[in-house]
């Protein structure tokens, strides 16, 4: 039986569990600050010893640094892309650990070997999910491209739904493999998050209204960062709002842990 | 106490505010109130000026019926042209620019390849013609009864043909024209349009009636002109006064050059009639989908013939129009015809959009970014409006100062883009963008320096349109930005006001004429001579009109600078051995401490160990760490790196002042030194003067010890993290 009961509140659950949240939160900043560090070395390197006083010309004066050294912003989106990825990938190896954490206390120790053991299933997992998610969108995107005239916008609403939706099933089939011995690679257990997440309002709802939360910090952080360019404190307000997403984040899988097991189809 | 349902009903909620919210409709648009046609094509005198009579050259007199299905036209012309030059002719040349959409093998479809601005020859209908049935010579003139070119017994058939490529053909005069004589033509032609792609042609029932008739080469001192039409080339012909009458299926709404005099419907059929006045050419829009709206300036009726689901965009279209009016009227004179019609071509049929023609232009559509997106994220006073404006700058430059687009395409495109930057600036104000992205502004003047790092400088400005061809994909650089970066300049350097002078009165002459590229050259030398540049109680620093424009129009001079070098050094003195006034040597610093090195601040000499390099700047270290100004000379190094010679201003901040500096830049490199003084920074040309520089990144250094962030490093750093920290976010847990 789960350490927490069912109806324990999900933050709760991510509070009692600081480490884990300062391990994920130190490997986004740090993962930012090396990634930023290239940046800011090919840029001083292509600027030398020249300046710019930006008075309104901020834009241009990029624009012409990047036009004259396309590398730096080739090797930023070589690094971006790349930190989605090592992202996905740290994600996949630690989820394991993390969904068995905040199901219970659990020694470093525990976690970790969790995690390492959980990591291919996760990696399949993930990658089932990903095509019932493709089609599921897909399929929405092509209804919803009938309605003509507001297609655009209902498009818009719906994809973001199913897009929340779809991080829940991820996270309860997540879930369902690591504490309640759901097949590790079978297509099934990913199709059993959909459908379980479709028969649980009560943790579909929370989820998505996290997941919300999580892409409004995500596009502050995108607001903050472009309204403040040059600011000297806008980099420390980024790490911070990160900071608040991990946490939302991982509320959001703790909703998903206090589920418990799925229904048998 | 919430109910079980609460968040359930709370999210639906949520859901269904932001749906409401987003698909809230957009304010209608306003009622437009007709403003009826004029009735002369000419503005009144006393508001447009006088309208010179040997500028009215070709009259012609077109009736023309468009077969709705067939996209034929069928058509006669009734040309008079009059010889007011001193040659006498023995033929006329005729433009059939519709030709070169003939066949592979014309000159226009071999230099363009069948594509033009982005677009492909259509596969429905791809080619275009224009076919002569016969040309008569008319000694006493024909009469027009009934709305109808009537035939007339006394006329005599001339002969004629297509030239080696038929976008012209020759007609052979039975008896030669004088200087002062006038000869009637009458031309019977039957014109294919082609499916749009190259400004002219049809898509649907959509029309672009335009070079669908024969016209009628330019003479002037040095011969004809009749270009063979190739892929750049633009149109070129005599002012004169048109009637035309034009016969469309009935559910056309129709937008042409001039004032509708007449309307009826026979048959299913619409039958129009147009009068137009000193003008140069004459284009017909036709679709049934067009909406109408209206607006008026200073008794100009302006007519905007708009797609059904462009509606909402006319009135920022109005604005920047009559915005425009302001600035040109200003600037350039009167606007001479009565009436502007804007045209908007649908999306199929974008070939057709962008693109001038005697009171009437095609724009194009506003980019459709959702009205968030524009309030938060992204928004750009470019798209459509700046069309709008260029399009209408065309009534003028090329319109009104009747160039030669073929031979010359800057002295119409390049100018008349120069004039849409002070139009656009005018419009938005001087803080207005051209584009804002979360707050960070690109302003009109910077999409000049912008565009010219595309393809800039690499074939002089003036240049015939048929040297550009394709290949190099620079002549919009050429002939669009880079004349009006280096105009802009040059109005920046002089001053705004002393140019707009200078350049009213080349406006003033290239009225209702056939102005050159010298003419406005010779023009500006005369009125604004040599400038002088330097500030007051500086040392005169000339700016000569003629050499700047030969240097930017007639060579692939590049304008750029960077400072090569910003150093504080120590003041050399006379410490050492001196002879004394008895004959002896002695030395005069014993009391201080040793040499002082020779190195820059923060460098080393060669061969020389940090520890000595430090030893040598010691005095830096007991000053805290720097030479006081007394000790110190400032040294600035500037450096032109690109071949344009012209001056430019230099701000130099020293320990106790700014001091703004013109160097002429006749030398490759120049050499300042204040003894007695610190520099802390160099800015080479810190008011943004010189456009024609598209590389400003190397025109700013903060002297060595004096550095400072370099301004980019740190944004670009602090926003990629803060993007990364966002990516990883949304991404994880």
């Amino acid at each position: 039986m789960s350490y927490f009961s069912r109806n324990t509140w999900a933050v709760q659950r991510v509070l009692s569990a600081p480490g884990l949240v300062l391990t994920v939160i130190a490997f986004h900043l740090s993962l930012a600050f090396l990634i930023s560090q290239s940046v800011r070395t090919a840029a001083g390197a292509s600027m030398g010893r020249f300046a710019v006083v930006s008075d309104g010309q901020l834009l241009l004066e990029i624009i012409e640094l990047l036009g004259n050294n396309p590398g730096i912003a080739g090797s930023f989106t070589t690094l971006f892309m790349g930190s989605w990825f090592f992202g996905l990938l740290f994600w996949m190896l630690l989820a394991g650990g993390v969904i068995h954490r905040l199901a219970a206390p659990a020694p470093a120790s525990h976690v970790a070997s969790r995690a390492v053991r959980f990591f291919p299933s996760m990696l399949v997992i993930t990658i089932w999910h990903l095509i019932l998610r493709a089609v599921l969108l897909g399929l929405a995107l092509f209804a919803v491209r009938k309605l003509e005239d507001t297609a655009g916008v209902v498009a818009l609403i719906v994809a973001v739904a199913i897009f929340f939706y779809c991080i829940c099933a991820l996270d309860l089939a997540r879930v369902n493999t690591v504490l309640h011995g759901g097949r590790r690679f079978h297509f099934r257990t990913a199709w059993r998050g959909y459908v379980q997440a479709a028969k649980s309002p009560r943790v579909l709802l929370p989820s998505m209204f996290l997941s919300l939360c999580q892409w409004a910090v995500v596009i502050g952080i995108v607001f903050l960062a472009g309204y403040n360019v040059g600011n000297d404190n806008v980099v420390w307000m980024a790490r911070g709002l990160s900071a608040v997403g991990v946490l939302l984040g991982l509320t959001r899988i703790a909703v998903a842990v206090g589920a418990g097991r799925p229904a048998r189809p | 106490m919430l109910s079980r349902k609460t968040p359930q009903l709370l999210f639906i909620a949520i859901v269904l505010a932001m749906l409401a919210g987003l698909t809230a409709c957009s304010p209608p648009p306003p009622e437009y109130t007709e403003v009826p046609e004029p009735t002369s094509a000419l503005r009144p005198v006393d508001q447009r000026g006088e309208v010179p009579e040997e500028a009215r050259i070709a009259d012609y007199v077109l009736d023309a019926k468009l077969d709705g299905e067939t996209h034929q036209i069928t058509g006669q012309a009734r040309l008079t042209w009059r010889n007011t030059t001193d040659q006498t002719v023995t033929t006329l040349p005729f433009h059939l620019y519709m030709n070169g959409f003939r066949a592979e093998d014309t000159a226009w479809m071999s230099s363009s390849g069948g594509r033009h601005r982005g677009n492909d020859r259509g596969k429905e209908i791809p080619w275009g013609y224009i076919d002569v049935h016969s040309v008569h010579q008319e000694k006493d003139g024909l009469e027009v009864v009934d709305d109808e070119v009537e035939d007339a017994p006394n006329l005599v058939e001339l002969a004629y043909a297509e030239d080696e490529d038929p976008s012209t053909m020759t007609v052979q005069l039975q008896e030669p024209i004088g200087p002062g004589e006038s000869i009637t033509v009458a031309l019977e032609f039957t014109t294919q349009l082609p499916e749009i792609y190259a400004r002219t042609g049809h898509k649907g029932d959509f029309h672009a009636i335009a070079q669908w008739f024969p016209k009628i080469g330019v003479l002037d001192d040095d011969g004809w002109n009749a270009h063979t039409f190739t892929y750049h080339d633009e149109f070129f012909a005599s002012f004169g006064h048109y009637t035309v009458f034009l016969d469309v299926p009935e559910n056309m709404v129709v937008g042409a050059t001039g004032i509708r005099t007449a309307e009826e419907i026979v048959d299913g059929r619409k039958r129009l009639t147009y009068e137009a006045a000193m003008v140069h050419d004459f284009a017909i829009f036709a679709d049934p989908d067009f909406v109408e709206t209206w607006a008026e300036y200073n008794g100009i009726r302006v007519r905007q013939l708009i797609q059904p689901e462009k509606i909402a965009d006319a009135e920022i279209h109005f604005d920047a129009q009559l915005a425009a009016f302001e600035t040109y009227e200003r600037l350039y004179g009167e606007y001479p015809w009565s009436t502007l019609t804007i045209i908007h071509v649908p999306d199929d049929a974008g070939g057709a959009g962008g693109m001038e023609y005697p009171t009437l232009y095609t724009t194009s559509d506003i980019a459709p970014i959702p009205k968030l997106m524009r309030e938060y994220v992204l928004d750009e006073n470019f798209s459509g409006v700046f069309t709008t404006i260029h399009e209408f700058g065309h009534q003028y430059f090329q319109g009104l100062f009747a160039s030669r687009e073929h031979a010359e395409p800057w002295l119409d495109e390049g100018m008349n883009s120069f004039s849409n930057q002070i139009a656009m600036t005018d419009w938005l104000g001087e803080d207005g963008y051209a584009l804002r992205l979360m707050g960070q502004e690109l302003k009109v003047n910077d999409i000049l320096p912008l565009s010219m790092g595309m393809r800039g400088f690499l074939q002089p400005v003036d240049e015939p349109a048929s040297a550009f061809g394709r290949d190099r994909g620079n002549y919009g650089t050429a002939v669009y930005q880079q004349p009006a970066a280096l105009f802009m300049t040059l109005r920046n350097l002089v001053g705004a006001e002393r140019f707009d002078e200078a350049f009213a009165v080349y406006c003033e002459k290239a009225r209702f004429d056939h102005p050159r590229g010298d003419d406005l050259i010779a023009t500006l030398h005369e009125e604004l001579g040599p400038v002088n540049l330097a500030p007051e109680g500086q040392p005169e620093v000339l700016l000569n009109v003629e050499e700047y424009l030969e240097q930017a129009l007639r060579t692939t001079r590049r304008v750029e600078f960077e400072v090569l070098n910003a150093v504080n050094r120590r003041l050399m003195g006379d410490d050492g051995y001196q002879r004394g006034e008895d004959g002896t040597l002695a030395r005069n610093d014993l009391d201080e401490e040793s040499e002082e090195g020779e190195a820059e601040e923060g460098e080393t000499k060669e061969g020389e160990t940090e520890e000595g390099a430090d030893e040598g700047n010691r005095e830096e270290r007991r000053n805290n760490g720097k030479l006081s100004p007394e000790e110190s000379e400032a040294v600035v190094v500037l450096h032109r790196l690109g071949s344009f010679e012209v001056p430019v201003e230099v701000e130099i901040e020293l320990n106790d002042r700014t001091e703004l500096r013109v160097w002429d830049a006749r030398e490759r490199t120049v050499v300042w030194k204040w003894p007695g003084q610190r520099v802390k920074r160099v800015h080479i040309d810190p008011s943004q003067k010189l456009l024609l520089e598209n590389k400003k990144l190397d025109n700013m250094m903060y002297a060595r010890g004096e550095e400072e962030s370099d301004g980019l490093s740190k944004p670009l750093g602090d926003t990629s993290e803060a993007l990364v920290l966002a990516a990883l976010g949304g991404l994880l847990p």
